[in-house]
């Protein structure tokens, strides 16, 4: 989908009519970048929320969560409050665009009135033409019809992967239950699957059926194996339901505590004390994430760091295997077969007789009591070689355990420290005379409190259920053993076999498919973070990649998980690389074929990662849609969209005297004096 | 010293839920538990046969090389250095399933007591405590080494 045109009149921030145009590349100009350039609350996420509604009808943008209808209401409310009560107004928004060889116009509009304070809209009117390249008109007017269309030009479950908010980048960058949903999210749109879930699901209910049927009627160890089968299956789906309770209560409780934080924020005598305490709870939180990382690295040391334990022992053993290399007695210089064969022939292997002379036989025999049995010499120089391995790193497994342990006392230290400054922010902010201030405080509290005892019981369950998981296999295959044992060979039992291998094998298609996109999210993203990286972070850094419980982690270069310690620049760039695979694969692989809206993508990235952001982003999709702020754009990134020549429409979000927003289509040769200079911006901002 | 991939190793039933709550928790896998109980054992020099409690619990395939190497070096010190005794990996871990099962009891005593609940049929450790255990049982094990 090519966008070419859009037009607003009367919606949301926009009174009247507005046009909007989009740069894309040509076989002349490869300008395919369009700026939508103001302050915050003039609506650069109003000109999104239009192509959506427009598109898809959709009145709400996920990033919208809670908020009322009539906090979201799309038709311009200062136009409606001007009308006489009753009268109604209408929004529409009309696009168009290019696919294929075919020209489409999609209009929609929506009329609301205003009674009191409520906004009645109505439902909205839609239609679309198209024009195919021998000038062909067709318009239809179905909304079902309409939706099957554009829904085949871009799956409506992946529509938003196309806009990027600093808020969705920061979502990414914490490993949070947030994250986790996020991530899951965007993968099972991209995977499609509606049909395959409904028929796992059909199997394991037919599976159940059966099993009941077959316990009925069998005893013994089977049918005991079978009723713990159904138990823990039943454990498993009580865990698994019970975990994506807990991602929703952790996530509510991650926005009620941002909502309190917000209402806080109005109470200026402690707005110091509050942000001081937000920076160290971010802080709390990294070294949290840190102590997790060292715990699971531990984990994975705790085997090898018991060798020291045997040291002596191994030492003995490697010193007395050496001292019999040294002598020449491992490997063997002769085998013993040989020298058996020269005994009993009396004969050297020159052809010199032996028998007529003693000493030269007493001699032969002490190299046959010298020589080993081959297998067993074999067998003591492989331990040789481990036991040198091994010992040769035995300072090396120390030196880590150490560093580990030390790494952890220091990361203890600091968050005992930190939250004994958290404690006394608390009594500060607690001590003020503002009661409303202090009951904020006293719930948020609790929400923090609820945050932990959540994260708390998921840890325990994810464990819980990995054993279950162990568990449930064993006593499968304990069943399939009886089975054969038992030779059970009724039609019953074949039946729910069969079930079961119906249910196993498309469980493995879901799970093989899911792991596919997943491993080819991670590979894009990692292809793409690692052309955004600067040159150090390219240095130390591996890649990103989407793990089994839908987390993403980055690894560094030696390929262990890193993600706890990287800047908060590189950071973002992680999210922005994961959203634009993301975008990457709902497109099937090749450029965007929809024009990427990104707003404030810039938020914390240095210079450098701005330019690589700036070089490489308009290669990668057909047309950038660039929704900035004055901090955000400023004169440097603004030269340099020139320069690479990428830069075509720029239009000014002008703030108007009645509070609505007009939209100015600037030339380019006035945008640039409009853009801030960088240290003046960096000046302001402190 | 083939490092046999087939032999099911044991450790006493009574360990059951404390080999299955570990594994995840502090280490990787059953046989790195089995490893450094099996090396406390042996430090300590002490033995406990399984008799009728042993309780099949990991395939020997699992064991590393390294962890191999070690087995093998016990079991030759214990027996006067003869090779020949190296040659039946099913009798090198039987021993060194006795040294794991008297490293286990040595471990509850000296660390875990503070974690788990003990009844003669089961060890149970209190996950809602066991935040820290994964460094503490790191710093158990590397101290015992140094000891």
């Amino acid at each position: 989908m090519i966008l070419k045109r859009l037009m607003i009149e009367d919606f949301r921030q926009f009174k009247g009519k507005h046009e909007i145009c989009f740069a894309s590349s040509t076989k002349r100009s490869k300008a395919n970048i369009t700026v939508i350039y103001g302050e915050n609350g003039r609506g650069k996420t109003g000109v999104f929320r239009a192509l959506m509604f427009c598109l898809y009808g959709d009145r709400r943008l996920s990033q919208d969560g809670e908020a009322s209808n009539n906090e979201l209401s799309l038709v311009n409310l200062h136009k409606l409050r001007a009308e006489k009560a009753g009268t109604p107004v209408t929004a529409s928004v009309e696009a168009e665009f290019t696919h294929g060889e075919e020209r489409y116009t999609i209009r929609r509009s929506l009329r609301a009135i205003i009674q009191g304070d409520v906004i009645h809209e109505e439902v909205p009117d839609v239609t679309l033409s198209s024009q195919d390249a021998n000038g062909n008109t067709r318009t239809i007017s179905d909304p079902d019809a309409i939706r099957d269309k554009v829904g085949s030009i871009l799956d409506a479950r992946v529509r938003e992967y196309f806009l990027f908010d600093g808020e969705r980048i920061e979502r990414l960058t914490r490993a949070s239950a947030e994250q986790r949903r996020e991530v899951a999210q965007g993968i099972r749109n991209l995977l499609n699957i509606d049909d395959l879930e409904t028929a796992i699901d059909a199997s394991r209910k037919l599976c159940r059926a059966l099993d009941t049927e077959i316990r009925a009627k069998s005893t013994g160890e089977h049918a005991k194996v079978i009723k713990q089968i159904n138990e823990m299956e039943d454990k498993q789906s009580s865990v698994r339901r019970r975990l994506t309770e807990l991602d929703d209560e952790a996530r509510t409780a991650l926005a009620e505590l941002h909502k309190v934080d917000k209402e806080l924020e109005k109470y200026q005598e402690i707005s110091e004390l509050l942000q001081g305490r937000q920076a160290l709870t971010t802080r709390l939180e990294e070294v949290g994430e840190q102590m997790t990382l060292v715990l699971s690295q531990m984990r994975s040391r705790a085997g090898r760091a018991a060798v020291p334990i045997v040291e002596t022992t191994i030492k003995e053993v490697f010193d007395l295997i050496d001292n019999r290399k040294q002598r020449g007695e491992l490997p063997p210089e002769i085998r013993q077969e040989l020298i058996a064969k020269i005994l009993s022939d009396g004969r050297c292997i020159c052809g010199r007789s032996i028998t007529g002379d003693p000493e030269a036989r007493s001699r032969i025999r002490e190299w046959k009591e010298r020589s080993e049995d081959p297998g067993v010499s074999d067998a003591a120089l492989d331990l040789w070689r481990y036991l040198h391995t091994i010992i040769s790193r035995l300072d090396d497994e120390r030196s880590g355990t150490e560093s580990l342990l030390q790494r952890y006392a220091e990361l203890r230290h600091e968050e005992n420290d930190i939250q004994h400054r958290l404690e006394q922010i608390k009594e500060q902010i607690g001590g003020t005379e503002r009661n409303d201030a202090a009951q904020l405080e006293k719930h948020r509290q609790k929400i923090e409190a609820d945050r932990i005892r959540l994260e708390a019981e998921r840890q325990n369950l994810s464990v819980n259920s990995a054993q279950n998981a162990q568990e449930l296999e064993t006593l499968r295959l304990r069943r399939s053993q009886l089975e054969s044992q038992l030779s059970i060979r009724d039609e019953l039992v074949r039946r729910s076999r069969m079930a079961s291998q119906v249910q196993q094998a498309l469980s493995g298609v879901h799970d093989a498919f899911r792991k596919e996109v997943a491993e080819s999210i991670s590979r894009t993203a990692t292809e793409m973070f690692r052309c955004l990286l600067d040159a150090e972070g390219q240095r130390n850094l591996r890649g990103i990649v989407v793990r089994d419980d839908y987390s993403i982690q980055m690894l560094d270069r030696w390929n262990t998980p890193f993600l706890a310690n990287i800047s908060a620049g590189q950071r973002q760039i992680m999210s922005i690389s994961f959203i634009l695979a993301l975008a990457r694969t709902a497109a099937g692989g090749g450029a965007f074929e929809m024009p990427l809206f990104m707003d404030t993508p810039f938020g914390r990235l240095s210079y450098e990662h701005r330019v690589n952001l700036i070089r490489q982003l308009p290669e990668w999709a057909t047309q950038w849609v660039l929704l900035a702020t004055d901090t955000e754009l400023s004169r440097d990134e603004g030269e340099l969209l020139v320069k690479e020549g990428r830069l075509g429409r720029f239009y000014y979000l002008r703030a108007q005297p009645d509070g609505t927003t007009s939209i100015e289509d600037r030339p380019l040769e006035d945008a640039l004096p409009l853009l801030r200079n960088r240290r003046r911006i960096a000046h302001e901002h402190g | 010293m083939s490092m046999d991939r087939n032999i099911r190793v044991k450790t006493d039933k009574q360990y059951k839920s404390l080999y299955r709550q570990m594994t995840n928790l502090v280490v990787g896998d059953s046989h790195e538990l089995f490893f450094v109980c099996a090396c406390l054992g042996y430090k300590r020099k002490a033995r406990e046969p399984l008799g009728k409690r042993g309780d099949d619990k990991f395939w020997s395939g699992t064991i590393t090389p390294e962890e191999w190497a070690c087995y093998y070096a016990m079991h030759l010190s214990d027996n006067h250095m003869d090779f020949q005794t190296l040659s039946d990996d099913t009798k090198v871990l039987a021993a060194i399933e006795e040294y794991a099962n008297a490293g286990t009891k040595i471990l509850l005593e000296e660390l875990l007591c503070d974690y788990a609940t003990v009844s003669d049929e089961d060890v149970t450790l209190d996950l809602a405590r066991c935040r820290e255990l994964p460094k503490v049982f790191l710093n158990y094990v590397s101290e015992s080494g140094i000891r």
